[in-house]
């Protein structure tokens, strides 16, 4: 029984990862190694850059704490593999699809839980090792002499400690899933915790050497702190660097924590696997609802599509985020932001024409990260029938569509656009032709992702994300844009000594001009045809 | 009130309706039967503007579907077999947003809104999230927001499918009141007790072509619509 259901786990792995969800064939040798070699390149990527984390501690293992070492690596693996699968727990435990299949026929549910938990800590150990891997390579290239014993214990301790993760996983994994099923605007939750990992990300990326610096000058407090207040960390540093009694002091924590989650999930098993935890059920009050127009309406819709999904928020309105964050930046970090353009105008003679440029180039980087209506046609979906069927002139549908993104991008392109010219000092002449061309350069987003996506939409799709995050017109919209940005520059670079910068701006006003309108006008006759017909 | 002239529709060879023609007169309930893939949904679809044909005319109270659209949409309502609605708005949401688009004042909507969520015994779900519905949920949901403009005519594929008996008991009844007031319904389905007893006229159409139509007494004469239909199938 066990075999039949690892092996149907197996399968509906084999199925999402190498087969054709729309067909439901198995994708083509190439495509699978294409596939493949896609996985590996992003998992050796990730490897390399742990590696390079743990050649910079690898000096505690010559000033005698190894055990340090392993247990900064250890607690670093431990982290990359609950974040890693933390989010896919709750989903593949409780809520798999075939959980009432298996449910009705005779199969204890302990059993269930069992084959569910294997894939949990499969996925847990995949991210761990991409840790702890590089790690034991470092620590053997960079310190103590190779011994086998020492390796095996490493080895070892890498498959418990992904039941540490694999522990750690599935209680976290129930709490956010608890809260989750529990919150109102759950969109606008995920998007904040998302901004707010991105930010702690970047932090962490820009900052990670100053921390590793500091944790090896520190060595000794650090060291001495764990050891008195967290014994299974050391336990688990110690363990790896070949002290046996240590490494089996860890394998009994880590064991005494599993089967006690193993004991506590195996008994509610059966009543979460069961229970529907949805949130609190709104009370409706009747009220007189403002009646609004025919353009009013639309528009409203597509706000509400916007701040209903947070993968549309966050894929597609990041831009709007960065903008503001950039305007904020440059205005907290006025004097270094000068300083640094100041000694480029030093650098390169000439180059004063540049910084007006380079504001513009900014703009239109940021801006193609914010491509709202690149994935609007598509997202219309299965509801494409009720436009379609309302007396509503398919030319009003996407004037909403092109209203959203400039109502909603405009204002942040132009606060940036000012903030960056006072922070440039930029001339006033400068200021009003970037403050020009963040309006224009914010309709030809819009227009042009429209217009993309009228000419491939995707309404069948069974996952919003799938034209949100791999919908071609949003991949066009965001690297054109960038391609416009290193136009915009290079072309500056090659042109600045026979044309001063308030003319290279005024002839991208004028370009930028021309493109609106003839997407416009596209947009107005053919685009509208095309909607009409989808 | 509603009239379909020479109605043809291909989908690559496969000719879906072949030169099909209809008239609905205001008061009628017309029903449409036919087996899976006959072309019901096709004609039901062409009708509502939402598919284009390759040749003949629909025209709703005397306006082309093909040369004015919104004057014919505005006149008419539709509801799919599948009701697939905006997830993303809670009923409530939904229906205001279909009344703003068909212009209905604030005073009327609210009274509509309020006497067919009741009805169908929605009110206490009107502020939750379509996403949050069942299917037949979604279905009352989508009546009320056809009939939340007061259409003249209204088109629904398969009604009935999804709707608990009170509901569908409910449905009936608002089909009569609506061709009552003077209004029409065409609507298909495969429940033939069902067209027998509501409908004024019937079509029954096979392999996209009109094998007969009439006042119910016409088409069925003696026998039940059930055993007219199933010999006509099997010719």
């Amino acid at each position: 029984m066990l075999k039949a259901l690892l092996k149907k786990q197996f399968l509906e792995l084999n199925t999402f990862y190498f087969q054709d969800r729309k067909t439901g064939k198995n994708r083509s040798k190439a495509k699978t190694a294409l596939f493949v070699l896609l996985f590996l390149f992003v998992f050796a990527c990730v490897a390399v850059m742990f590696f390079g984390f743990a050649a910079q501690l690898a000096p505690l293992s010559d000033l005698g704490q190894g055990w340090l070492y392993f247990a900064m690596m250890g607690m670093m693996a431990l982290l990359f593999g609950v974040f890693g699968s933390v989010f896919n727990t709750y989903a593949g435990l409780f809520r798999a699809k075939d959980n009432e299949l298996l449910l009705s026929m005779p199969i204890p549910p302990r059993r269930i839980l069992m084959v569910r938990l294997v894939g949990v800590y499969a996925m847990g150990l995949l991210y761990e090792s991409l840790v702890m891997l590089p790690a034991i390579l470092a620590y053997w290239l960079y310190g103590p002499a190779f011994s086998l014993p020492t390796l095996l214990l490493q080895l070892l301790l890498t498959l418990v400690l992904g039941l540490l993760v694999l522990t750690m996983t599935c209680a976290l994994g129930w709490v956010v899933a608890l809260i989750s099923g529990r919150l109102r605007n759950k969109s606008f939750v995920t998007v904040l915790f998302s901004l707010a990992f991105l930010a702690v990300y970047y932090v962490v990326c820009f900052r990670i050497n100053s921390f590793l610096q500091s944790l090896l000058l520190q060595a000794d407090a650090i060291g001495s702190a764990i050891r008195s207040w967290a014994y299974p960390i050391f336990a688990l540093g110690a363990g790896a660097a070949g002290q046996p009694v240590h490494a089996l002091a860890f394998l009994a924590i880590c064991a005494v924590l599993f089967v006690l989650c193993c004991f506590v999930m195996s008994r509610s098993f059966l009543r979460i696997a069961t229970t529907q935890r949805g949130e609190k059920k709104a009370a409706y009050m009747e009220r007189t609802a403002k009646a609004a127009g025919l353009d009013a309406a639309l528009l409203r819709k597509e706000l509400c599509r916007f701040k209903g999904s947070a993968a549309y928020m966050l894929n597609c309105g990041l831009g709007l985020i960065l903008m503001l964050a950039a305007a904020v930046f440059a205005l907290i970090k006025l004097e270094t932001v000068r300083a640094l353009l100041d000694g480029l105008a030093l650098q390169l003679p000439g180059s004063e024409g540049f910084i007006p440029v380079a504001v513009l180039v900014a703009l239109v980087f940021i801006g193609g990260m914010i491509c709202i209506t690149a994935p609007s046609v598509s997202l219309e979906g299965k509801t494409i029938w009720l436009l379609q069927s309302m007396p509503v002139a398919p030319w009003a549908v996407l004037r909403a569509k092109l209203k959203l993104q400039l109502v909603l991008a405009v204002i942040p392109t132009l606060f940036a656009a000012a903030a960056l010219c006072v922070v440039a000092r930029a001339s006033a002449l400068d200021m009003a032709l970037l403050l020009l061309l963040s309006v224009l350069l914010m309709l030809l987003s819009a227009a042009l992702g429209l217009a993309l996506n009228l000419k491939k939409p995707n309404l069948t799709w069974t996952n919003e994300v799938i034209p949100i995050k791999q919908g071609a017109p949003v991949m066009l919209c965001l690297f054109g844009f960038w391609g416009l940005a290193l136009v915009i520059g290079g072309g500056y670079y090659f042109l600045y000594q026979y044309i001063v910068a308030s003319a290279y701006l005024l002839l991208w006003c004028a370009l930028l001009l021309l493109a609106d309108a003839g997407l416009l006008a596209w947009l107005k006759q053919r685009g509208s045809a095309i909607f009409a017909e989808l | 009130m509603l009239r379909i002239e020479h109605l043809t529709k291909t989908y690559g060879d496969k000719k879906a309706v072949g030169d099909l023609s209809l008239h609905i007169a205001p008061g009628e309930i017309y029903g449409f039967i036919g087996h899976n893939g006959a072309g019901k949904t096709t004609t039901l679809k062409s009708v509502a503007g939402i598919l284009r044909f390759d040749a003949g005319e629909i025209t709703v109270d005397g306006h082309s579907i093909l040369k004015e659209p919104l004057e014919c949409k505005r006149r008419m309502a539709y509801i799919p077999d599948n009701p697939d609605l905006y997830d993303f708005m809670t009923g409530i949401q939904y229906l205001n947003f279909v009344a703003d688009i068909f212009g209905v004042p604030a005073a009327q909507r609210q009274q509509r809104i309020h006497d067919y969520a009741e009805t169908f015994e929605l009110t206490g779900d009107l502020a939750q999230p379509i996403s949050a519905y069942s299917h037949g949920m979604k279905q009352k949901l989508a009546l009320i927001s056809a009939l939340i403009h007061q259409p003249r005519l209204v088109l629904m594929d398969e009604p009935f499918v999804g709707l608990d008996p009170k509901a569908s008991h409910l449905l009936k009844g608002i089909m009569r009141d609506i061709c009552d007031a003077g209004g029409a319904i065409f609507f298909s389905t495969h429940v033939l007790e069902v067209a027998e007893k509501l409908c004024d006229k019937v079509a029954i159409i096979k392999d996209g072509q009109l094998i007969r139509s009439g006042t119910m007494e016409e088409v069925k004469g003696d026998s039940s619509l059930e055993s007219v239909f199933l010999e006509l199938e099997e010719d």
